[in-house]
């Protein structure tokens, strides 16, 4: 079975120069964790997933001690740079050197890199351009669901 | 040795002898017996073959016809594998026959002695067959006249030192001529060593070093070092050990007993015993010198029977050198060579550390015997720091030496022994081996001695070996660098040679049930002609087979066929490798991997593997309760499976043999002793059948359990006939006196009889035995023992404990007859009197569980007159009592009472008791502190903590002689508390931090054995206070050069301690109990109050003062102010540990009590105890700078010293220095 045969085909993207709080709001509408992110001209740059959004927003030591030093403090600290964050661009958030799958490869190749590397959403890169993304989800789908 | 027909020639992959020369061909000629001849065959060789220098095709030899083929002449002799015996030590090095070719390192010895004889000294090196490395002639005791002011100051160092007066004494010395013209040549090494140890005396007499030498002792020092060839003055392996001592009987022999040091520096009782077993040592290697080139040349002249000879003298020295004279460095304080650690640290230790950077020390590694063993073993690899060290060394030997370490790498006995294969030289070579480089060998023995030296030494502050120079803070645990160091260097001399395994053969032997269903197995293992010399009391290490049905029910569970094929890792390959039959293999089936697998019981570590794979609850619920030990791999597995753990994959990817270990060799005493000096042709075992059920718990199930080993040799001891691999494993510490008038008093339960047997075949003297069993139909006749007592040798009291009968003796025989039942320590209690006065004397063994073993050695106690505790510590400590104590597996392990870590940490104080944890167990170790044979500091170092990690570093965990020892002293386990799944939130430097509860725990309880082990080093660094450190001194006294020790260790507590507890670890515990207790914390009120702290003038007067007390110390003026400061310091250091402890064990407590709950229940306590540690260090400083104050000191009389920087490892108490 090949990789165009599941993956889904009208991925949730965003484009390099977009806001966190548009990233975030992809995020919700598409209930999808790992977003694509296009260039200007259309073609595929990376991945920016959830997790490195609300990693961004954690206040590291020194934020902390500064910002009252208790962790009561922490907490609402890690509001505060939400807030803050939401207008700046996900540019240094983007995964640039994401692991791709070609629709023609095989699907337990895909299958393969998803499960030794973590990866919950693979994207689906045809000569430069972002064709649709394939998830743990697809795979479960379609070998063991339809089989 | 080779068996014939053999092939020589090149090629060594098709003749049996390969030689490597060109002009010989791959297969070149052939030697075999031929009806009753001996025929030597050339095999169309492109060169020829000769015999007796006539070219021949085929030739029948006569006895001394010599084979020439290439450049090889090939002598040959016929051995009888089965007819060898140990030479007359003395005799070896002159008894050689006449027509041996000389080999390059005989070569080297005769000229050396023909050299020195003729120079008239031995200035190029002691080197001799007489001698070995040690001189010839006696060291020199006095200079002539021009020099006595040399010779007077010898006396004087003890008091110098004692009074801190060396370095004034030494810059009024006058300044001596040591030019040719002035010192004649023969004084020279006198004048080396008295000069070296001067000036090591005037460098390290205070702990701060001199600016420079004075020329009194620099200048003659430099013109000696210089005509000894040596470019830096520096003090030699030959200073400090093969020159320093005279005899007290110069016609008494050279030993510990008629030795003094030529030149003490405060000859104290460690330098006594340090410098001179050391000597002695040396001296007790000088037969293995001769027996090298021995085996060498009868390498060279193709003799087996010469080469097992001389490898046997080898081994026995060796034996003897590391059990009889190395152990008389003994840290018991009631050993007759007492050596306290901590007064070795503070004065031998550091005393051989070169004063100028790159010069050679007199390090370990220096000693010329270890090179020249290291040469003869073709050691190659010298990779490590101490290998490089050790290179570096023997550049610096004299030249005699040097020639010789060069000429012994030039015959290689190893492969001789492989060609020969012979598994007769193999198993004399391999053991051999294993007396060298063996865990129970000198360098294993070393390791584990210097490991508790090296320990102690450097708790008390000692940052440099001779060989190298560390610096940390107290948790760097910076002695296990070094002891890692040792275990590497131990492997780089290991020569690639097979596993010391040797296959024996059962013969059929009888299997005796007794009325209860116990069984006992006596049966015989065929060892002819494998080079099996043991002594009396040794034990055989037999690696077990499981039987087909356990096989087959673990494949079963597994899910497998047990065709299926698993990779072996290292460590399994290397136990493969011990099996009959399997050489290298990488691979094997599964059932036959299952065969030689640990299947039961499961194992500690096994335990918690599998709960890290598998993460089944039901299975960590087992491993929580300790209750693994009821299990079998077989259930396991079920267990795993029905908790949704596929159990295929194991086996499927590859993890089988990283997860399950291979089956451990299992120890059986050897009930038979050959005669002395002879091989042994069999070795008989007394096996106890070990069928228990496993306890109904909730966290296991009954079920009948068999021993693994003790089944296996049943089964082998019913068919016959069964090849097994096997282990020689000496017992140094189980031996008949070496005085044999000395009475002999044995006791032993059931199969505890064992080494008795072959005690009794050995004895020569007064034996009593005593045995316990239950029934007179366990009993069997032993015509051993009836021979003994028909001989008078031996009287034999059995106490049946469920029957009334007795065995008497009718003059042939032990017969049953009537009597009543008892136990073993009924007959001592009966026959107090008698036992009582042999126990003056006698030797006493003890062998059976560890319960039966206890309650000897109470009723012992019990019937001595007087302080009964105290005789059986003198008794530990005088050699005379030893204990083989074995743990017969019930499936108790639940039965315990169960402590809790607050009530262990508790039990640090004499008063107290002390108890320590090890691998979960709770052992009261009150008592043993005084037995313990690596000394009492050691142990007292882990009181009141988990002692696990340094149990196993010294590898006792490993060695079932100890580690079964452990079980006569447990009280308990501790509990494990359960927190069930909370977690919280922590703010560490790396950020927000998710934590489960349990490691919160751990953090806390990390923090209390820190304490715990910090107050046990300070007691032993203030304990230094109340020894002898200088010959003739009240130990009351604290004299000057006790009280820098009490400045040094002051400061060090400070600097090393406090601040790392407060800065780290206090800091620490503080974030982490913050984020679980308390969310409106402000973290930083910590940091805070810490700098607040420091900056109080109180602790800048307290840290400042240390310099200004040293200054008033120095002075020598104002003695009684420094004296009652520092009897302030050893007190307030001391108490301040203690408080803190306290404050904590509230914490800790307050978990004990709550568990999951601890944060609702008890987060104010555990805020309060992590503010109050602060406080109370805050109190610490005001109480001391009060007392400081009292004494007149102010801040700014001194400055805080810094701490030095690190110079790394590499040298000689600095950087190597190469070019």
């Amino acid at each position: 079975m090949r990789v165009s045969d599941v993956m889904t085909g009208f991925p949730a993207y965003i484009r390099l120069g977009a806001t966190i709080r548009r990233a975030a709001e992809v995020v919700s509408v598409s209930e999808v964790g790992q977003l694509m992110v296009l260039d200007h001209e259309g073609r595929f740059v990376g991945s920016l997933s959830e997790e490195d959004l609300v990693r961004a927003m954690l206040p590291g030591f020194d934020d902390v001690t500064e910002g009252g030093g208790t962790l009561a403090d922490a907490f609402r600290l890690f509001l505060e740079r939400g807030r803050t964050l939401a207008e700046r661009v996900v540019d240094p958030l983007v995964v640039r050197d994401a692991a791709t799958v070609k629709p023609t490869d095989e699907l337990a190749r895909a299958a393969i890199v998803m499960i030794d590397r973590g990866i919950r959403r693979l994207p689906v890169v045809d000569d430069g351009k972002l064709v649709g993304t394939l998830s743990r989800a697809d795979l479960c789908r379609a070998v063991i669901y339809h089989s | 040795m080779c068996a014939l027909p053999i092939v020589f020639g090149r090629d060594s992959s098709v003749a049996a002898v390969a030689l490597d020369d060109r002009n010989i061909s791959r297969r070149h000629a052939r030697l075999e017996i031929t009806g009753p001849e001996l025929v030597f065959t050339d095999l169309g060789s492109t060169n020829g073959s000769f015999v007796n220098g006539e070219r021949v095709t085929r030739r029948v030899l006569a006895a001394a016809d010599v084979l020439q083929i290439g450049r090889y002449d090939v002598r040959w002799a016929f051995v009888d594998s089965n007819a060898t015996m140990l030479f007359d030590e003395s005799q070896l090095t002159s008894v050689r026959p006449p027509d041996r070719p000389e080999i390059a390192a005989r070569r080297v010895v005769l000229a050396a002695e023909a050299h020195n004889r003729q120079a008239g000294h031995e200035l190029d090196g002691f080197l001799s067959h007489a001698h070995g490395f040690l001189p010839a002639e006696l060291p020199l005791t006095a200079f002539p006249g021009s020099h006595r002011a040399w010779d007077e100051m010898t006396d004087q160092l003890p008091e110098l030192f004692r009074r801190l007066r060396v370095r004034r004494a030494f810059d009024a010395m006058p300044v001596l001529d040591a030019r040719p013209e002035a010192l004649p040549d023969r004084y020279l090494l006198r004048a080396s060593t008295m000069l070296g140890v001067f000036a090591h005396a005037y460098q390290y007499m205070a702990i701060d070093p001199p600016t420079a030498l004075p020329d009194s002792l620099l200048q003659p020092w430099t013109t000696v070092s210089r005509r000894l060839g040596k470019k830096t003055p520096a003090v030699s392996y030959i200073d400090l050990f093969f020159y320093n001592w005279r005899l007290r009987d110069p016609a008494g022999p050279r030993a510990l007993d008629n030795m003094d040091l030529l030149v003490p520096t405060w000859n104290n009782a460690a330098e006594r015993v340090f410098y001179l077993v050391t000597t002695e040592f040396a001296m007790g290697l000088t037969p293995v010198l001769g027996a090298m080139l021995d085996a060498q040349e009868a390498v060279a002249a193709d003799d087996p029977a010469a080469l097992e000879q001389a490898l046997l003298v080898i081994l026995g020295q060796l034996q003897h050198v590391t059990q009889a004279i190395y152990p008389q460095i003994d840290p018991n304080p009631r050993g007759r060579h007492w050596l306290d650690q901590v007064l070795w640290a503070k004065t031998v230790g550091t005393a051989g550390v070169p004063i100028f950077d790159g010069a050679p020390s007199p390090s370990g590694t220096a000693q010329p015997q270890i090179h020249a063993l290291d040469a003869f073993l073709e050691r190659r690899e010298f990779g490590s720091v101490v290998g490089q060290q050790s290179i570096y060394l023997a550049g610096f030997f004299p030249r005699h030496w040097q020639e010789l370490v060069a000429a012994l790498r030039e015959v290689s006995v190893r492969q001789y022994v492989e060609d020969s294969r012979s598994s007769t030289l193999r198993g004399v070579y391999n053991a051999m081996l294993d007396a060298y480089v063996g865990d129970r060998g000198w360098m294993g023995l070393h390791r584990i001695k210097a490991y508790g030296f090296l320990e102690v030494a450097f708790k008390v502050g000692r940052q440099v070996t001779t060989g190298a120079r560390f610096t940390g803070l107290f948790k760097d645990r910076t002695w296990d660098k070094v002891d890692g160091e040792l275990a590497v260097v131990r492997e780089e001399r290991r020569p690639p040679v097979g596993a010391p395994v040797v296959f024996g053969t059962t013969r059929r032997g009888r299997v005796v049930t007794g009325e209860s269903g116990a069984w006992t197995c006596y049966l015989d293992i065929d060892v002819t002609g494998q080079g099996v010399h043991h002594l009396p009391g040794d034990r055989v290490g037999v690696l077990a087979e499981h039987e087909d049905e356990l096989v087959r029910r673990t494949v079963s569970a597994l899910q497998a066929t047990g065709d299926e094929l698993v990779p072996l890792t290292p460590q399994w390959q290397q136990a493969v490798a011990r099996r009959e039959g399997y050489g290298e293999v990488d691979v094997l089936p599964l059932r036959t991997l299952l065969r030689f697998a640990q299947l039961r019981p499961i194992g500690r570590e096994l335990a918690k593997r599998l709960v890290k794979l598998t993460a089944v609850g039901a299975w960590q619920r087992v491993v929580d309760a300790r209750m693994e030990d009821q299990w079998e791999l077989w259930d396991v597995l079920n267990l795993l499976y029905a908790g949704g753990y596929d159990v295929t994959r194991l086996w499927k990817d590859g993890t089988f043999c990283s997860v399950i270990p291979p089956e451990p060799v299992r120890l059986y005493s050897i009930a038979s002793a050959p005669a002395p000096g002879e091989p042994a042709t069999s070795l008989r075992l007394v096996v106890a059948g070990l069928d228990y059920s496993s306890a109904r718990t909730p966290w296991s199930y009954p079920r009948k359990r068999q021993g693994a080993a003790s089944h296996f040799l049943r089964r082998a001891a019913q068919d016959g006939q069964r090849r097994l691999s096997l282990q020689i494993v000496p017992t140094p510490r189980f031996r008949l006196p070496a005085d044999e008038s000395r009475p002999v008093i044995m006791f032993a339960a059931g199969s505890g009889l064992a080494p008795f047997l072959s005690f009794a075949d050995a004895l020569t003297g007064p034996g009593h035995l005593y045995l316990g069993i239950r029934t007179p139909d366990e009993l069997i006749e032993h015509a051993g023992l009836d021979a003994a007592a028909a001989a008078g040798r031996l009287t034999l009291s059995v106490a049946f404990s469920r029957a009334d009968a007795a065995v008497t003796f009718d003059g042939r025989r032990h017969v049953v007859g009537a009597g009543s039942r008892r136990r073993v320590d009924d007959v001592i209690r009966a026959e107090a009197d008698t036992l009582g006065e042999m126990l003056q004397t006698a030797s006493v063994y003890v062998c059976g569980s560890s319960r039966f073993a206890a309650s000897v050695v109470q009723a012992l106690t019990d019937i001595v007159p007087g302080d009964g505790r105290e005789f059986i510590r003198r008794l530990v400590a005088d050699g005379r009592l030893s204990l083989d104590v074995f743990t017969t597996y019930l499936g108790h392990a639940q039965q315990t009472p169960r402590f809790e870590i607050s009530d262990l940490a508790r039990h640090d104080t004499a008063e107290a008791g002390y108890w320590m944890a090890i691998g979960g167990a709770v052992i009261d170790v009150s008592e043993f502190i005084h037995r313990h044979i690596g000394g009492p500091h050691i142990v007292r170092n882990y009181v009141g903590m988990d002692a696990t990690a340094a149990y196993r570093k010294v590898l006792h965990h490993a060695n079932a002689e100890i580690d079964s020892q452990l079980s006569m002293y447990q009280i308990g386990h501790l509990r494990r508390l359960q927190f069930g799944d909370r977690w919280g939130v922590v703010l560490t430097e790396d950020g927000l931090r998710s934590q489960p509860l349990e490691e919160l725990f751990r953090t806390w309880v990390r923090f209390l054995y820190m304490l715990v082990g910090m107050s046990n080093a300070l007691t032993a660094d203030y304990g230094f206070t109340a020894s002898a450190s200088t010959a003739g001194e009240d130990p009351g006294e604290l004299t000057p050069f006790k009280a820098q020790y009490v400045i040094e260790a002051h400061r060090r507590f400070l600097v090393s301690y406090l601040d790392g507890l407060l800065h780290d670890d206090l800091r620490v515990l503080w974030l982490h109990t913050v984020g679980f207790c308390d969310p409106e914390q402000d973290i930083r009120s910590f940091d805070t109050e810490l700098t607040e702290l420091s900056a109080r003038p109180d602790v800048t007067l307290v840290r400042q003062s240390v310099s200004a007390v040293k200054g008033l110390l120095r002075g020598g003026n104002d003695l009684s102010r420094v004296t009652s400061l520092c009897r302030t310091y050893a007190y307030a250091d001391v108490q301040l540990l203690r408080d803190l402890k306290t404050a904590v064990l509230q914490g800790i407590r307050a978990f004990e009590t709550h568990e999951a709950d601890v944060v609702e229940q008890a987060a104010p306590t555990l805020l309060n105890v992590t503010r109050d540690a602060l406080s109370l260090v805050s109190a610490y400083y005001q109480r001391l700078a009060g007392q400081t104050r009292g004494q007149g000191i102010a801040a700014g009389d001194g400055v805080e010293e810094a701490i030095p920087p690190d110079r790394g490892l590499p040298g000689h108490g600095g950087p190597l220095l190469t070019s």
